[in-house]
């Protein structure tokens, strides 16, 4: 047996270090790797599926093309000439710019940049700009400290009070849970802030359930009882903080009283939590995505940071913003949230034109150029994106879709072409983190099965056809061998002495420069120097105030005809879509809960476990009724990842629009109804 | 001392790795993975603690799989003491996971044997962590020295039947047991509905399954009494016919077993067993008595039939006290002696005795249904034909008439099996999820 060192590519916050074991060739129990301080201690059931994954009876091992509505294997070559003559064909009947290049993140990794790289050497294409997840409150962050940097994961056992705001690490960072029982056993509080009661909660000290999406008027409330009982770090502000006397008229006007009706948190938790955070020092923040997936959520996020700034709260150990720590990002030469956007001025031939908030419509409605093809890699549209059967009606309007992955998915069904993908054992790849900083290599362990071509290998044999020469793809593409991908990652690496892929292959190493308490040196990047509670920069960008004003979000509008909240929360089954298709994991959720909170289902008279369908104006949703006595009255759940040929995906409820800043998709905001039935 | 498992129930957060660890580890298929985890309070109702308790096998000091198994299968690794099943061995007949309260021996179902949790002595021995505590994220299992400790026995999921777990809990923090949260206050009447719908775990035993050895009960009483009839009156019994039922009888319950070309290792554990003791004296019975039947001058063979009924009897009643049963009572109405001793002083005229009997057996049966919940009348209309179908042959007796001793067999084995049916869905096996539930509609109805 062989143990070899690799690392995770989800899209998720751990981004842990494996010790892979190959048995006779085979993956087999993966371990923690202890070289990751945030993740040494262990690894998730979904980690551990990996040995499932990869061997899965289901997976696709050769290319497969659809001829009269069914799936057809085809040989390599016969896949490969079959999108050159469809490239080609819109080259020449509507221009490169019909064809939507959509990558997604299903799989971490700095080798992924080749996709666009091969765009670029045969004419260019049309792609996205913003992103699903997290830009909102990059940019929320950006606009008030500068940089999304954080404090070590670790670094949360120092604080006196951590409130986990909208996330639920238990399930989605799960590692975070050590540090934070750490601390509470230590005698620190825990406050956790969600219309459920989560995981996470359970060892809290309180929950606070505001109405979704009102978080924003809960902060303020607790500024105003801050700055009213004077615990605010008056000398921090004056160094640091710009815009305090203008933030402190604002909040004025946000009494408990008034937040209290606004948010539905009875007067009482917003005097507590205010004392709590006046009272104890250091105090951490730790802010989930899905909160920030709403119309006025840029501006929740500020005003969450503003908390922070005003009992200084920013800058020392065990206190501060913890949201997203690019600081491995070390290979990026636009830093997100910036790499998101559309650059001022279109420059070379990749047209950063789709708001990936609303890819469905532009598919359908965009004349100039027209969407005639798409290809689709480490994403799943389908039920990923706002809207899923307006994507569905787009996808099929097209002329032709190449879909790649290592499943039939909801979207790959959609295909006309479907290209084998890679799993992580199957191509080295050095991927960064967002919630510590380490630079990990993700290492070749085994040889793809079956006719699988890592997506490089794609790229490369593409380019060939398409009459690209050898030189033009040097430091672009590398060359469909282990080798000329190991120098590939070295190039990359060059920049940093430090790092070397020999290294890399024992186990993780720190990002250059990265350290465990971000902002120690209050250094700000924003345009004042300082913590912007006000910015002219949010006016300028995003045409929103330049204080963190609460808005009431656009879909309460919709309460009349749907009365219900409609909320998508992430599990530990599943990063997004990825791995409810595995039996190690399926064995605990088979089948689609609908979470409803008891008094709301007896008054539709909606029994546990009955059948029940979730629907509003764009689609609809069956489950199984299952009671939360935990989950806010108005709310209900069906959690994220759900393909639709499980029985449904959330996403059918779903709308596609852009949040207040940072191109993000308010695609929580969902009002529906739910009825008896399925 | 040796070492076990360490469960601190303020750090795991229910996340599974471990279940999937083990299973991958020890190449189970998912779902008979040898360590499950058991969510208290899964609903989240307010004010009361919701948290998972991650079991497998406790490899207890004082294990009752050790000692039931029928095949010697289980035994204790005298070196590392940890409990290991013996593939090769192994019947597949799964009382194991009748005698065991924490639910941890686990059914494969391809290789027809059992399996559980080994330590992952094969890591162990390398200075490696059993898989489950190395892929713990949050450090709440751990391995360590077991001293002697006591667990709170009101920890939801943990059953204590002084079977001295190696194996320790740390309890959730007074200070921590749950959020406090201002929640809308529920009606009675739906935490009532709730706590109704909840309770739907599923038995191990139950009559659906275990109808063969219903069966094969029944048809041991009948023929232990006719044997008597035969050895004491003279009445004349067929033997084929009494060899095919008897021989029958023991094929039938063991048409079940996941390897049953190995079924005579059932009867390899004599010294500890019940299950194996029941299997031998019941071949004794049905020996001896064919021997009888074919030479009926061999009397002893007869009165060794009558006795080893009877102890083969006793036997079975044995096998259902030994389970880790919610009532592990072992003086009941369908008790199979007490039935065989009432046929057998029924078929050979011992007045007193069978009616001592009868009035001893509607006295338990109404005691045991006194025990339960009230339940509306129509229900009691099976206990009211129960009880009339054993009056029915007392009385008849007196009434000469051919065919009265016919129908009186037929009440006699329709009452029985009521009774015996009745016990089936009563007995119970306990284990976490079972006591979880037990302990959750407790707390639910102080609320």
């Amino acid at each position: 047996m062989k143990i070899l060192t690799s690392a995770c590519p989800r899209d998720c916050y751990s981004t842990c270090s494996f010790r892979v074991s190959l048995r006779d060739g085979r993956i087999g129990l993966i371990e923690p790797h202890p070289g990751n301080k945030a993740t040494g201690e262990g690894v998730c059931l979904k980690g551990l599926s990996y040995a499932e994954r990869v061997y899965h009876p289901d997976r696709i091992l050769h290319p497969l093309k659809k001829t009269d509505g069914t799936f057809k294997r085809i040989s390599w070559d016969e896949a490969l000439s079959d999108i050159e003559n469809n490239i080609r064909d819109i080259h020449k009947n509507y221009g490169p710019g019909s064809i939507l290049y959509y990558a997604a993140t299903g799989t971490k990794g700095i080798l992924n940049g080749v996709g666009k790289n091969f765009w670029e050497k045969t004419g260019g294409c049309s792609t996205t700009y913003g992103d699903l997840c997290w830009p909102t409150g990059l940019e929320a962050t950006r606009l008030t400290l500068g940089d999304n940097i954080h404090n070590a994961p670790w670094d949360i056992e120092n604080a006196g009070l951590i409130i986990m705001w909208g996330k639920n690490g238990a399930e989605t960072n799960v590692h975070q849970m050590k540090y934070i029982e750490k601390a509470q056993s230590k005698g620190s509080k825990f406050i956790v802030i969600d219309p459920r009661r989560t995981e996470s909660a359970a060892r809290a000290d309180m929950l606070i359930s505001p109405k979704p999406g009102s978080d924003g008027a809960l902060a303020l409330g607790i500024a105003n009882l801050l700055i009213k009982k004077d615990h605010v770090d008056n000398k921090f502000i004056s160094n640091n903080v710009y815009g305090y006397e203008e933030f402190r008229t604002l909040v004025e006007k946000y009494s408990p009283e008034v937040v209290s009706e606004i948010t539905d948190v009875p007067e009482v938790q917003i005097y507590e939590i205010a004392e709590m955070i006046g009272k104890i020092k250091p105090v951490t923040i730790s802010a989930g995505f899905g909160m920030q997936r709403y119309s006025n959520s840029g501006q929740t996020m500020r005003s969450m940071i503003s908390l922070l700034a005003i009992t200084g709260n920013i800058g020392i150990p065990g206190g501060g913003w913890v949201y997203a720590n690019l600081q491995s990002h070390i290979f990026d030469e636009v830093k997100d949230p910036l790499a998101f956007y559309p650059p001022e001025k279109q420059a070379g031939n990749i047209n950063y034109s789709v708001p990936v908030a609303s890819v469905a419509e532009t598919i359908l409605t965009r004349k100039d150029p027209p969407v005639k093809m798409i290809w689709v890699e480490r994403g799943n549209p389908i039920t990923q994106n706002p809207d899923t059967n307006l994507m569905i009606k787009a996808f099929r309007s097209l002329n032709y879709v190449v879909v790649i992955d290592q499943f039939l998915t909801d979207t790959a069904r959609e295909a006309d072409l479907v290209l084998p993908s890679k799993t992580m054992f199957e191509q080295s790849d050095i991927i960064n983190a967002y919630w510590h900083s380490y630079i990990q290599l993700k290492q070749k362990i085994i040889d793809p099965p079956g006719e699988v071509k890592p997506e490089s290998e794609i790229y490369y044999l593409l380019a060939k056809r398409m009459g690209i020469n050898n030189d033009e793809l040097k430091g672009k593409i590398p060359e469909p061998n282990d080798e000329a991908v190991e120098n590939f990652l070295k190039e990359k690496l060059k920049k940093f002495p430090g790092i070397t892929l020999g290294e890399l292959k024992k186990g993780p190493l720190p990002a250059p420069g990265s350290k465990d308490v971000a902002f120690d040196d209050l250094i700000f990047k924003t345009p004042s120097g300082k913590i912007e509670i006000y910015s002219e920069e949010a006016v300028e960008r995003w045409g929103v105030d330049e204080l963190p004003q609460y808005k009431e979000p656009d879909f309460y509008k919709n309460k009349e005809k749907y009365p219900f909240m409609f909320m998508t929360p992430n599990t530990k089954n599943r990063i997004h879509s990825q791995f409810g298709n595995l039996s190690h994991i399926s064995q605990f959720a088979s089948g689609i809960s609908v979470f409803i909170n008891p008094i709301d289902a007896s008054e539709k008279n909606i029994r546990e476990k009955e059948d029940v369908t979730v629907f509003n104006d764009r689609g609809e949703l069956k489950g199984k009724a299952v009671f939360d006595f935990g989950l806010k009255k108005g709310c209900i759940v069906v959690t994220n990842g759900w393909w639709l040929s499980e029985g449904g995906c959330v996403n059918s409820l779903s709308e596609g629009k852009e949040t207040d800043m940072g191109y993000g998709a308010a695609f929580h905001e969902t009002m529906v109804n739910i009825k008896r039935g399925g | 001392m040796a070492k076990g498992f360490k469960i601190d129930l303020n750090k795991c957060v229910g996340c599974h790795a471990c279940v999937v660890a083990c299973s991958i580890e020890n190449g189970l298929e998912p779902g008979e993975s040898w360590r499950s985890v058991h969510t208290y309070n899964r609903g989240e109702v307010s004010d009361i603690p919701h948290f998972h308790l991650s079991l497998s096998c406790n490899h207890c000091s004082d294990a009752p799989c050790i000692k039931q198994c029928p095949a010697k299968a289980i035994s204790r690794n005298s070196d590392t003491g940890i409990i290991e099943i013996d593939e090769l061995k192994c019947v597949g007949c799964k009382f194991c996971t009748w005698v065991c309260p924490y639910d941890a021996p686990k059914y494969k179902e391809q290789a027809g044997v059992m399996g559980k949790c080994t330590m992952c002595s094969h890591r162990v021995s390398e200075d490696l962590e059993p898989a489950c505590v190395s892929v713990c994220p949050t450090g709440a299992l751990e391995f360590e020295e077991i001293e002697d400790q006591v667990i709170n026995p009101d920890i939801p999921g943990f059953p204590q039947r002084g079977l001295s777990p190696a194996l320790k809990i740390k309890d959730v923090d007074p200070s921590r047991l749950y959020p406090e949260q201002y929640v809308n206050p529920y009606p009675d009447e739906l935490l009532k509905l709730y706590g109704s719908s909840v309770d739907d775990t599923s038995s191990k035993i139950s009559l659906k399954k275990e109808w063969v050895l219903l069966v094969f009960t029944l048809m041991f009483t009948i023929l232990g009494g006719l044997l008597s009839s035969a050895v004491f009156k003279g009445v004349q019994l067929e033997p084929l016919l009494f060899g095919i039922a008897g021989i029958g009888g023991m094929a039938l319950s063991s048409v079940h077993l996941g390897k049953k070309f190995r079924s005579f290792r059932s009867i390899f554990n004599l010294g500890s067993s019940w299950l194996s003791r029941e299997i031998f004296f019941y071949s004794v019975f049905i020996g001896s008595s064919l021997l009888y039947l074919f030479f009926p001058d061999m009397k002893a063979a007869g009165y060794s039939a009558v006795f080893f009924s009877l102890i083969s009897a006793y036997s079975i009643d044995m096998l259902y006290h030994s389970t880790a049963s919610e009532n592990p009572e072992l003086f009941h109405s369908s008790q199979i002696t007490l039935s065989l001793l009432f046929l057998i002083f029924y078929l050979n005229n011992f007045i007193f005795g069978f009616t001592f009997i009868a009035v001893l057996k509607v006295t338990l049966y109404i005691k045991r249904h006194i025990r339960r919940e009230a339940r509306p009348l129509k229900y009691l209309f099976l206990p009211f034909l129960r009880i009339l179908f054993l009056a029915l042959p007392v009385v008849l007796i007196f009434i000469p008439s051919p065919w009265f001793p016919v129908l009186s067999m037929v009440f006699f084995t329709l009452g029985e099996i009521i009774d015996r049916s009745e016990f089936y869905i009563e007995l119970d096996i306990i284990t976490p999820e079972k006591d979880m539930e037990k302990k959750f509609q407790i707390a639910l109805k102080k609320k």
